[in-house]
């Protein structure tokens, strides 16, 4: 089985992109008072992103691997 | 819980383990055990008993800073895509063992260096698994009976004794096979187990404290809101802990690729590279699976248990206060799987780290070039054995002499530093060839020697409890030297400092010496052989560049003492078959030398392979230069033999393809010959009775009803000669494109009809039937003149083909998606097989007609298919059709 370039690429940049993402700058915009069910809101965030980044990585693989 | 039913309960389970890694073993190779999940679910070791306490006890006093231990393999996972991938292949290819392997051989199988980077893992993995036996101690202490743990020495510590069953396990378990690059299916097999216990117990507890113990997280939230440093625990902090933030997230980084028992189970247990496949989306899933109630359960704490207990163990104490036992023990089961699998795994690694890199290289190795194979395995396998004891029962000192004064999370955090100092190594290592072996040794002692100062010495002061001015005021009081403030810098941890500094001159130590000197031509070879593994990799052996003098005698008495007389034969018939060498051949070439330094890099390691072989050969050095040559040459000898047989494969498909198109156009050739007679001997037989006729004309006597007979014969002859010739030129011009088609939309039932109606009369003649039922009303798009004559042609020749008053001939019309197919069959004899191919050609006339002057002008079908396809149409005899022929051919339907 193989995966071409292109598509590692992908990968790759989703890996960058969730360095950018859970770091100082633009973790500290979502770092504030609100809650939801009861996650404050960094939390929130992290976990959403983090749930996000499987199912991206998850559909990438899926339909390229081959 | 009572003391001993809580012992037999951890023996049971024990003793459960060793079963099923027993008969896991058994298993090898079967799906069981073998499958993508048992490799995601094995690297779950990364949860430790300090994920699974200490995470609670962070997040109940420090806040947020837990999360980014694991969002750093998160970050990780996706470039395990290009990044492990490479570091398996060139793993497996040269049958690595653990990463002091890896390094050592990347940086030309350099001795110092495996022993530096094993001593490094040392360092920093012995007093993590201190911490393991520690949590295991302390939670057992809770558990057993509420009161305080009470010492009774060593043999009276129930730790002691797991740390003894667990050291017997990996050394019954981890050293079946002295070749230690061969997977060990029924320990893997155990850590899976143990992952799924850890992960669903730790979500049992989860759910407990916030739905049983609390009212859902809202209420928690809610609750918690009002307790003094809520805000400081749920939030990021200000811009200058957002540099600890990522510091520890680039340790945890770097941890999932360099920590021993993690390169362990990803590298050398992998049993297949597309497991890779499951393990970078659901291995991120796990470990969001495990965080998702860590804040919840801390705030719980924090609301219900009073100050003074261990924030670590909020998840043993909250059910405990509750009068829940079971489920205490069930967590206490989870946190033991958890610490059981991390000492498994790391003791496993390290041992062969230990024995590989260190014992045999610097001093058993003579001993083992003397010995039988037989006794050799034995000592090896003791060798690891004695190794995995020595390492538990280290760790338990540690633990003992101490532990007391650290938390989980810090000794944890401890571990991450000392094992980030093998990065740049081994990070630039993968992907810059200049990285050379003396700046690898000298960047990681800088690299460590920061984090003994910045880190190891404050813990040591501390623990020791002398005060010290150093720690306090700086080295000979210069402010600026403070071991955890170096240059000043006053907002970091402890550990981010250590992490900034000793990580930044470990780079800079280690890029600087590699720009500054060259390495030797070993280390650039297999610095090639590494960065560029996708161009070497096919090469293989050849990648290796050697040059001396070697006997495949010596080799081979080599072999036999560490593989065995058997293994060294098959060994080395294959490589034989594989390189095409006689076996006769008395010299060794590189691509032995480095076949055989594989063959005993697995059983003794890397470092040992290359000292036996070359106490076995003479080799001659050569420069640099000269090495990229070869390794140039060998690459394109390489890459010309594909080229070259893919040039010859394309040479022979065209012969062949040549070959069929002049048999084609030699029986075209024959057909055209064969129509030429046919048209000679049609035109001759008109031709011949009009002359007979015209002369028996000229005699005057003949009586007018005679003479008027002759005329008509010749008008019919006449006739029968235009026909003909119409025919060749109708043929022609179609074929040429140069009749107009007269299109229009039309009813074919009403086409078919007409074209019955004009062979009802010969058809009656020969007592044939013919059927046609009506289609649904269906119009096509097309010249209703020529298809008349394209129905007419198949219609006679069915009629000529079968047999008089037994005919019966049928017309089917089905509805395609845009076209119409029509078909005609008859309960004739039917075509045979071989004419298929040619009824469409023209002047082709099919051999076996019963009559013996061939019937019609050979045009007919030809004619026909002309026709069709000047219809965008196709037309084509079924060979399914059985009882005789059937004609079909499809014509467009109207828009």
């Amino acid at each position: 089985m193989k995966m071409k370039k292109r598509h590692q690429q992908k990968l790759v940049v989703l890996g960058l992109v969730l360095f950018l993402l859970w770091n100082v700058p633009f973790v500290s915009i979502f770092d504030g008072e609100f809650q939801l069910f009861g996650f404050p809101a960094f939390y929130i965030f992290i976990f959403l992103s983090w749930l996000l980044a499987i199912v991206i990585a998850y559909r990438i693989l899926k339909k390229f691997y081959e | 819980m009572n003391n001993y039913l809580l012992i037999v309960i951890i023996v049971a389970y024990l003793a459960f383990l060793f079963f099923l890694a027993y008969w896991a073993e058994k298993q090898k190779g079967r799906k069981l055990v073998n499958n993508p999940y048992v490799y995601v679910l094995s690297l779950a070791i990364y949860c430790t008993a300090w994920t699974y306490y200490g995470s609670v006890g962070s997040a109940s006093h420090s806040g947020i800073s837990f999360l980014a231990i694991y969002l750093g393999p998160v970050i990780a996972l996706p470039l395990w895509i290009v990044v492990m991938r490479k570091i398996i292949r060139i793993s497996k290819q040269h049958k690595i063992s653990s990463i002091a392997d890896f390094v050592s051989l990347r940086y030309g199988n350099n001795r110092p260096l495996g022993a530096l980077v094993t001593l490094t893992c040392l360092l920093g993995i012995i007093p993590y698994i201190s911490l393991q036996l520690k949590a295991v101690s302390e939670t057992f202490a809770l558990v057993a009976n509420e009161t305080s743990y009470v010492d009774m020495g060593v043999f009276g510590d129930s730790t002691f004794y797991i740390a003894l069953l667990i050291a017997i396990f990996v050394a019954f378990f981890g050293t079946q096979s002295t070749d230690a690059s061969k997977g060990k299916r029924g320990i893997m097999a155990t850590i899976a187990l143990e992952s799924i216990l850890k992960l669903v117990f730790f979500l049992v507890i989860g759910i407990f404290v916030v739905y049983i113990l609390f009212d859902g997280t809202t209420d928690l939230y809610q609750k918690a809101v009002s307790t003094p440093n809520f805000q400081e625990l749920s939030s990021f902090g200000g811009l200058e802990n957002g540099f600890n933030w990522m510091f520890t997230i680039c340790l945890s980084f770097f941890a999932i690729f360099l920590l021993p028992r993690q390169f362990h189970v990803a590298v050398v247990e992998n049993q297949d590279i597309d497991h890779l496949k499951k393990a970078i989306w659901l291995f991120p899933l796990y470990l969001l699976l495990f965080n998702i109630f860590v804040i919840f359960i801390a705030w719980a704490g924090n609301l219900s248990l009073p100050a003074d207990v261990n924030n670590d163990y909020y998840t043993l104490l909250l059910p405990l206060q509750q009068g829940h036992t079971t489920l205490a023990l069930m967590v206490f089961m989870g946190g033991f799987s958890a610490v059981i699998s991390m000492i498994v795994v790391s003791t496993l690694a390290l041992s062969t780290m230990v024995s590989n890199n260190i014992i045999i290289p610097y001093g058993f190795i003579k001993k083992l070039v003397e010995g039988n194979p037989h006794e050799n395995a034995k000592s090896i396998k003791s060798i690891r054995r004695i190794a995995i004891f020595l390492l538990i029962i280290v760790a338990y000192f540690f633990y003992e002499r101490f532990s007391n004064q650290l938390s989980l999370y810090s000794i944890g955090l401890v571990a991450f530093v000392i094992i980030a100092q093998l990065a740049p190594s081994f990070f630039l290592g993968l992907f810059w060839r200049r990285g050379t072996a003396k700046a690898a040794k000298a960047g990681i002692t800088i690299g460590l020697l920061i984090v003994v100062y910045t880190l190891l010495v404050p813990i040591v002061v501390n623990a020791l409890s002398t005060s010290s001015t150093f720690v306090e005021k700086g080295l000979f009081g210069y402010e600026w030297l403070r071991p955890s403030q170096l240059f000043g810098l006053d907002y970091l941890t402890p550990e981010s400092n250590a992490f900034l500094w000793s990580l930044s001159f470990n780079s800079l130590t280690f890029i600087g010496f590699s720009l500054v000197a060259k390495g030797n031509y070993r280390e650039r070879n297999y610095a090639e052989m590494f960065v560029h593994h996708e161009n070497y990799e096919n090469l293989q052996e050849g990648a290796f560049v050697w040059k001396g003098e070697a006997y495949v005698d010596d080799i081979k008495r080599l072999l036999n003492r560490f593989l065995g007389e058997q293994r060294t034969l098959r060994a080395l018939t294959i490589f034989n078959r594989k390189y095409n060498i006689s076996e006769a051949e008395e010299k060794a070439d590189s691509r032995l030398i480095n076949f055989s330094e594989k063959l005993l890099t697995g059983t003794i390691g890397s470092a040992s392979a290359k000292i036996l072989l070359a106490s076995v050969s003479k080799e001659k050095p050569i420069s640099l230069v000269e090495v990229l040559n070869i390794l140039e040459e060998n690459k394109e000898t390489k890459a010309n033999n594909k080229l070259l047989f893919e040039k010859s494969k394309e040479l022979s498909q065209m012969a062949l393809k040549l070959q069929m198109a002049n048999e084609e156009l030699l029986q075209q050739d024959k057909l055209k010959d064969e129509f030429l007679d046919t048209v000679a001997h049609e035109l001759k037989t008109p031709i011949t009775s009009i002359k007979a006729a015209s002369e028996i004309l000229e005699d005057e006597d003949m009586p007018v009803l005679l003479r008027q007979q002759f005329l008509e014969n010749i008008s019919k002859d006449t006739d029968r000669l235009a026909k003909l010739i119409n025919n060749i030129l109708d043929l022609e011009k179609l074929s040429s494109d140069r009749t107009e088609l007269n299109i229009e939309t039309r009813s074919i039932n009403s086409t078919v009809k007409k074209a019955i109606q004009g062979v009802e009369r010969i058809a009656m003649q020969r007592g044939a039937k013919v059927d046609f039922r009506e289609s649904d009303y269906l119009q096509g798009m097309y010249d209703e003149d020529r298809i008349l004559q394209v129905l007419t042609n198949l219609l006679s020749n069915a009629l000529k083909f079968t047999e008089k008053e037994k005919g019966i001939i049928r017309i089917v019309i089905a509805e395609e998606e845009n076209d119409i197919a029509i078909a005609v069959e008859d309960n004739g004899r039917g075509i045979p097989e071989e004419d298929h191919n040619y009824i469409f050609e023209k002047f082709y006339q099919s051999k076996n007609q019963n009559t013996k002057k061939p019937q019609g002008s050979g045009f007919g079908l030809a004619i026909c298919k002309r026709i069709v396809e000047r219809h965008q149409g196709s037309i084509w005899a079924d060979r399914e059709f059985q009882k005789g022929a059937r004609l079909v051919f499809t014509l467009p339907k109207s828009a």
